[in-house]
């Protein structure tokens, strides 16, 4: 069956259990072309297990996963064919050098090698890279790896992007060049599922917003809904937050945050 | 003699001293001494022994064969089992306390800093000792050997590092390149030529031992040259020489791409030439790898050289089998090098049959090409005595137990994957339920083997020599194959999530 909404990725009712833990409750999600959708929720939510769904590396229990129509169980290769991944735990082989990864990845994915050599040339440089590029990937800094398997996510030039937690260890230089390079894939027409702690990044960098908490989908709207959903959620008070972190400091809940903590030194009483 | 053991002692305490100077961790003291060790336990056994025959043969050749690869693969072994610094590294170090007895103190602390270790560590500082005194023994030639040996391979890494340095430089190169022929120039026979071409350096070990006068010295000058060229050959390809990082870098590229383009201009599709490039760049770069394709080749020689095969088909299959039995292991834990790599086989859909052919044929080929150096080397020093026949049935089975091994590990693999230690050259790469199935899969394999060759009336030995028996073991792993095909397909599909939770980090 085939997904005619002409959605980027589209999750329908995705639900995968852990033994008695149920990771993912009936999750559906869409991705438009030439939209960047961020995914928040706190530890623990599911965001990685969704992103190891639409990836492959999990079943879904029930429910399906689209990728540029095709579902991704019952064509895999078609499906999988446009999606670029760059998992919380990148997908490197240790023995292989920074530059033989990306080659292998861009053979499989099917780019032509002159074609993939001048990726692989440009990414290297512009994630700085190439002074380690004929090192073993064992010998990388992790901040090095986040990059390198944020390059491997790329250089297939894929339709569809899915970025999990991309900017972690990864130092403010490198933070920007992905944003940039992440806008132009975006601008092209990619769509882009990418998670992130940091709700001020995802602020600043997506059009449309996934909350997620314990394996449910709490907020899934653009910014304006964004907006008018935290206006809701923060009538009456004084605090000025960006919408983002009002509305999941509104709908996650949780221990008081601005309470100060009296065991420590500076706690009063 | 003398002036030359104790220039011998007077370097392997300045090694001493200088590793523990340097701060290295018990590891690295423990191996400075380990590699002599190896070298001293192997010469000082065959000392005792020569002291008890009083008499040198076709043994003390095979005695000084095995003692020379041991101590070349034992020093590397060493050297990479330690993970943490090299000999060479310790050599470079700065040397920070400085007095008189402070090398001495150094080392009898680190002792100490051993804890119980030391039971293990004092005697490995004492036991090279004791295999120089054994050279000192008037027992015919070996000690002068051993101690050729004990000065070029027993050192390990440091001495090969720094003469690998020299054999650069041309004139150098030169003399050693000329030493090389020594050996075949002065061997006594053609026969005795060959042997010692073919199997060096014991072939040139052997000839020394039997060298009437002063030529003993020129076959030792041989000897030395070979262990040197050897070594350094082994060492490249064990752990890569301090330059050599930086002339990849200069000549840009990498040993996947190459691969992967000459794989493609042979016609293999784009997928499946970059699957098995791969395959090949990471097991030739896996250290635990090299040092078995290296006891795979080796062995069958020294095992030639040791008795000849002649008629012998069943010690003829176990020398060949040698080569399947350390090289295939792979097959049984196909994901465990992957790492976290083996992500990508999902997340890009590749298909399962590609994924499993390219492990398999990169593994064949080491497994085919080993298998011919074998029967080469044995050919060189045995002839081919057994008849062609024989030898056959030998290759045939041999290949056909790789296949059914790679049949058998597809199942394998993906019922009880496990993670490997990429850096670690001890244990097994196998985990323990995978190695038992394995081994259950041999039984089935070898056993309608031999009930086919008892059935046709003439015992094992004798009914390798007939050639369509060499049909059972190929149909026997023809039809696993045909039989795991599927199967390994609905398992890697189906245990995904599974194998993947064992290799993450």
């Amino acid at each position: 069956m085939r997904d005619e909404s002409g959605a980027a990725m589209r999750l329908e009712a995705v639900t995968k259990r852990f033994g008695p833990t149920l990771a993912l409750r009936d999750v559906s999600l869409a991705v438009p072309p030439g939209t960047a959708v961020g995914l928040v929720g706190s530890n623990g939510a599911g965001k990685s297990t969704l992103m190891n769904v639409v990836c492959g590396l999990l079943r879904p229990d029930s429910g399906r996963v689209f990728v540029l129509g095709h579902d991704a169980a019952a064509e895999p290769e078609a499906a999988r064919r446009s999606l670029g991944c760059a998992l919380e735990r990148p997908s490197l082989f240790a023995l292989l050098t920074g530059r033989e990864q990306l080659e292998f990845v861009a053979a499989v994915g099917g780019v032509e090698s002159t074609t993939a050599a001048a990726r692989v040339a440009e990414l290297s440089t512009v994630f700085d890279l190439t002074r380690d590029l004929d090192r073993s990937v064992d010998g990388y800094s992790h901040g090095m790896t986040r990059k390198l398997a944020f390059a491997a996510a790329l250089v297939t030039a894929p339709r569809v992007l899915v970025l999990d937690e991309p900017f972690e260890g990864v130092d403010a230089l490198g933070v920007e060049v992905m944003k940039r390079a992440l806008e132009q894939m975006r601008a092209a027409g990619a769509g882009i599922l990418v998670s992130s702690h940091v709700l001020s990044l995802i602020d600043d960098f997506c059009s449309r917003f996934v909350l997620l908490h314990r394996g449910s989908v709490l907020f899934d709207g653009d910014r304006s809904a964004l907006t008018d959903r935290a206006r809701e959620l923060t009538a009456g008070e004084g605090e000025q937050r960006r919408a983002l972190e009002s509305v999941f400091f509104g709908l996650v809940g949780g221990p008081p945050v601005s309470r100060k903590l009296r065991s420590l030194p500076g706690g009063g009483d | 003699m003398l002036r030359i053991t104790i220039l011998a002692l007077r370097v392997d305490w300045r090694l001493l001293r200088r590793a523990a100077l340097a701060d290295l961790p018990g590891s690295g003291l423990l191996l400075a001494a380990g590699a002599p060790l190896i070298f001293a336990t192997t010469t000082a056994a065959y000392g005792l022994g020569q002291l008890v025959r009083q008499g040198a043969g076709p043994d003390s050749a095979m005695a000084i064969a095995l003692a020379c690869w041991l101590s070349i693969a034992c020093s590397l072994v060493f050297a990479k089992a330690s993970g943490q610094a090299t000999v060479a590294e310790a050599f470079r170090r700065e040397l920070t306390p400085r007095g008189i007895g402070a090398g001495t103190r150094a080392i009898l602390q680190r002792l100490l800093d051993l804890g119980g270790r030391q039971i293990l560590a004092i005697p490995t500082v004492l036991l090279p000792l004791g295999s120089f005194i054994a050279a000192l023994l008037p027992v015919s030639r070996v000690p002068l050997a051993c101690l050729a040996m004990l000065m070029f391979s027993g050192q390990g890494p440091l001495l090969l590092r720094l003469l690998a340095r020299l054999v650069r430089r041309p004139p150098v190169l030169g003399t050693t390149l000329a030493f090389l022929a020594i050996p075949l120039v002065h061997a006594p026979t053609r026969l005795a030529a060959l042997a010692a071409a073919s199997v060096l350096p014991p072939g040139i070990a052997a000839l020394m031992l039997t060298a009437p006068g002063w030529s003993a010295a020129l076959f030792l000058v041989a000897l030395l040259a070979w262990d040197l060229l050897l070594g350094v050959a082994a060492a490249l390809v064990v752990e890569r020489l301090p330059e050599a990082p930086e002339e990849r870098s200069v000549r840009g590229g990498s040993t996947l791409g190459r691969l992967s383009s000459f794989l493609r201009a042979l016609g293999m599709p784009a997928v499946e030439s970059a699957l098995l490039a791969r395959e090949l760049t990471v097991l030739l770069r896996w250290p635990r790898f090299r040092l078995g394709w290296l006891v795979a080749v080796v062995l069958p020689a020294l095992v030639a050289l040791k008795r000849a095969p002649e008629d012998d088909a069943a010690r003829l299959l176990v020398v060949l089998g040698i080569v399947p039995w350390v090289v295939s292991s792979p097959l049984l834990n196909r994901f465990g090098i992957d790492g976290a790599g083996a992500q990508l086989y999902w997340t890009m859909a590749l298909p399962s049959e590609a994924v499993f052919a390219a492990k398999e044929i990169a593994i064949g080929l080491l497994v085919v090409s080993g298998l011919g150096a074998a029967v080469g080397g044995l050919a060189a020093v045995a002839g081919l005595r057994g008849g062609v026949s024989t030898w056959t049935f030998a290759f045939v089975a041999c290949l056909s137990y790789t296949v059914w091994t790679g049949a058998v590990g597809r199942l394998v693999s993906t019922m009880h994957a496990g993670r490997v230690d990429l850096r670690r050259l001890s244990g097994s790469a196998v985990p323990p339920p995978a190695a038992l199935s394995a081994a259950l899969g041999a039984a089935l394999f070898v056993g309608p083997t031999l009930l086919a060759a008892i059935g046709i009336g003439a015992p094992p030995p004798e009914s390798f020599r007939l050639p369509w028996l060499a049909a059972v073991p190929a149909i026997l792993a023809t039809g696993a194959w045909a039989l795991t095909r599927r199967l390994s397909h609905l398992l890697f599909v189906d245990r995904r999530e599974r194998i993947l939770s064992i290799l993450r980090p």
